[in-house]
């Protein structure tokens, strides 16, 4: 019997293990809440734990293939050296160890463990092929790759758990092929990755509105818009050509979401991925892009209020000073210590590993007004 | 460059520049070591008493966890120094378990002052950071209303009192100012002149005094602001005004020489 993702329970991450993945060696981190905060420097692993918590969740070849997306990795090279293709993902660049991600949840555990396996091109055998370009490519083994196809194997176990899933890159090839070479992968908690600066295509948008509306939950997501521009009286999908939100603010006036920036943009999808999909495990990388100081304060309220409402586990990153404070400011006025955690990651320069310490809110709240540093510096 | 293997924690500059003057009589490396002070001047809309002194310590701690991985990777020793204040000394070491527990979730469990107690850090870490920790407090003794003594009470301004060099010369700028408080606490009036505001303007006119007397010009322009410049005062007159080898600086010589 293997688990199947129960929408009606709400299962939170206690504790993650990540080996060998990214920039982490061997990193651990407890004692987390229902909303955590990461912040630290550029480059300090903020984006990479978010990673790891969506692969340790959803351990499939199309998380693999989406965080190469993200990135925005040279797939189309891969093609001619498929030896490139997973190297990022593993700590060191270094593919002979195994990337190992245990996550604890609440009432169970997923060891998830991932592995690169090559082929010379001998044995795949030799291929020509026409590029989408339209060029033919002759292919000189003796100055390109020897590689002939990598893959990665993604092997999952855990209480009631097992799965195994492969994703190959072939050389002469331009897209992986992915392979189920046993029990597929069934998701345990549902998790949404927002990575930064992306922007959800406005029918997609529409779309999930409308399934609010559906589940008459439009009240969340109007409330939401408010907090960030009281003027904003109503919001509506019009289906004139691509379906797109409307707002319509207090002067009766209709505009186009899409018009309103980034930042409503933002709110209104994290708004709807957490009241379409209660119970779920929800990522955000670089949460302030976009919106304005003077909202982060009523962002986190919002956030603090839905989170509880939908019972959505939130981490999100972060390295600006201000929305930090906004953060520990919701969370003192709401006594929600317990709720919101922050965490302060950087690189230990005594053995250059990656460390998240939790900083008490009380203490975060002494090291702002104290001008202290308590963002990796 | 040589790098920080000891902290102490102080409360006020002033203590930092007293125990940078006691330290140098004890020969502690100048360089191996780095005094801290908690006394930032916070934002006035938070209450003082959360975020200065001996009530930040524990949040002091706590924000020196993450440090000990960037600018503090060669700390060994941690010294608190707080002030004795009219607290016993159990209640005391009480509130430094509290604070060492409250940053390291470790409580050291100081049964006296000057006793080293190994902590181990280890969040977020694999390998953990082993400390070393300690406490002192400062304090010397109040003169209560009725002619008795408080001894092993109060803090760095009542110490200085004891220890001043040559109490037998009269010192007119600061020990007039008896006469003062003696008046105010005769008087009718509802204000009183408390034991420890009189140590503490004691000493201030003291340093004053010895500030115009001692150092020349430079003494002029320190009586303008005095209170933010009495740590200078201290750190520039303590050798000359203060006998740092009084009995009543036994422990603590004894405590700083252990940061060596």
């Amino acid at each position: 019997m293997l688990y199947l993702c129960q929408p009606n329970i709400f299962r939170m991450v206690k504790s993650i293990h990540i080996e060998n993945f990214r920039c982490f060696q061997d990193f651990q981190l407890a004692d987390l809440g229902q909303m955590n905060l990461i912040g630290g420097k550029n480059n300090a692993g903020k984006t990479s734990f978010l990673e790891a918590l969506l692969l340790g969740n959803v351990p499939t070849s199309g998380t693999i293939y989406f965080l190469q997306q993200v990135r925005t990795e040279n797939t189309n090279a891969y093609g001619d050296f498929p030896e490139m293709a997973w190297t990022n993902l593993f700590f060191g660049l270094d593919k002979t160890k195994r990337i190992k991600l245990t996550t604890t949840l609440t009432g169970t555990e997923i060891t998830v463990e991932i592995e690169c396996t090559e082929k010379t091109k001998q044995s795949v055998g030799k291929r020509f092929q026409i590029k989408s370009d339209e060029l033919i490519q002759v292919v000189d083994s003796a100055t390109l790759s020897e590689i002939g196809a990598s893959t990665l194997k993604i092997k999952g176990s855990g209480k009631n758990i097992r799965f195994y899933n492969e994703i190959t890159f072939t050389w002469g090839t331009r897209k992986p092929t992915e392979n189920h070479g046993g029990p597929k992968f069934q998701p345990v908690l549902f998790t949404y990755f927002v990575p930064t600066g992306f922007k959800k295509p406005s029918f997609v948008l529409a779309r999930e509105f409308d399934r609010a509306i559906a589940l008459g939950k439009k009240e969340f997501v109007l409330a939401g818009l408010q907090a960030i521009d009281p003027q904003i009286k109503d919001a509506m999908t019009l289906n004139v050509g691509e379906p797109r939100i409307h707002i319509v603010r207090q002067n009766g006036s209709m505009q186009q979401l899409n018009f309103y920036g980034d930042a409503l943009n933002k709110v209104v999808d994290i708004i709807l991925r957490i009241v379409n999909n209660a119970n779920c495990l929800l990522l955000i990388d670089e949460i302030e892009n976009g919106i304005h100081h003077s909202n982060h304060e009523k962002f986190w309220s919002l956030l603090l209020k839905l989170t509880k409402e939908f019972r959505v586990q939130m981490f999100a990153t972060s390295h600006s000073s201000e929305m930090i404070q906004a953060f520990q400011k919701v969370a003192s006025e709401n006594n929600a210590a317990n709720e919101m955690c922050y965490f302060e990651m950087f690189q230990s320069e005594r053995n250059n590993q990656i460390i998240a310490n939790k900083i008490n809110l009380e203490t975060l709240a002494y090291q702002i007004q104290t001008e202290q540093p308590f963002r990796g510096e | 460059m040589q790098h920080i293997n000891n902290i102490i924690i102080v409360e006020s500059p002033n203590d930092r520049a007293f125990v940078q003057v006691l330290g140098q009589e004890v020969e502690l490396s100048a360089t191996g070591i780095e005094i801290v002070d908690l006394h930032k001047f916070p934002d006035p809309t938070v209450p003082e008493k959360e975020l200065r002194g001996k009530h930040a310590i524990g949040k002091k701690l706590e924000g020196l966890k993450g440090q000990l991985d960037r600018k503090y990777t060669h700390v060994k020793k941690i010294g608190v120094v707080l002030d004795m204040d009219d607290w016993d000394l159990l209640t005391n070491l009480k509130h430094v378990n509290k604070a060492v527990a409250f940053a390291f979730g470790t409580d050291p469990k100081f049964e006296k002052e000057g006793q080293f107690r190994e902590i181990s850090i280890n969040a977020g870490r694999n390998t953990p950071i082993s400390l070393l920790i300690s406490c002192f407090f400062t304090k010397g003794y109040i003169d209560l209303p009725n002619d008795d003594l408080k001894e092993d009470a109060g803090n760095l301004d009542t110490l200085l009192f004891a220890i001043r060099k040559n109490p037998q010369i009269h010192v007119p700028y600061a020990d007039c100012l008896h006469l003062w408080a003696d008046c105010v606490n005769f008087s009718e009036s509802n204000l009183k002149v408390s034991p420890n505001l009189y140590t503490k303007m004691w000493l201030d006119n003291f340093l004053r005094a010895m500030a115009k007397e001692k150092l020349g010009k430079s003494g002029k322009n320190i009586l303008s602001d005095f209170e933010a410049k009495k740590s200078d005062v201290i750190l520039e007159l303590g050798k000359v005004v203060f006998d740092l080898k009084h009995t009543a600086l036994e422990k603590f010589r004894q405590f700083l020489q252990t940061f060596k």
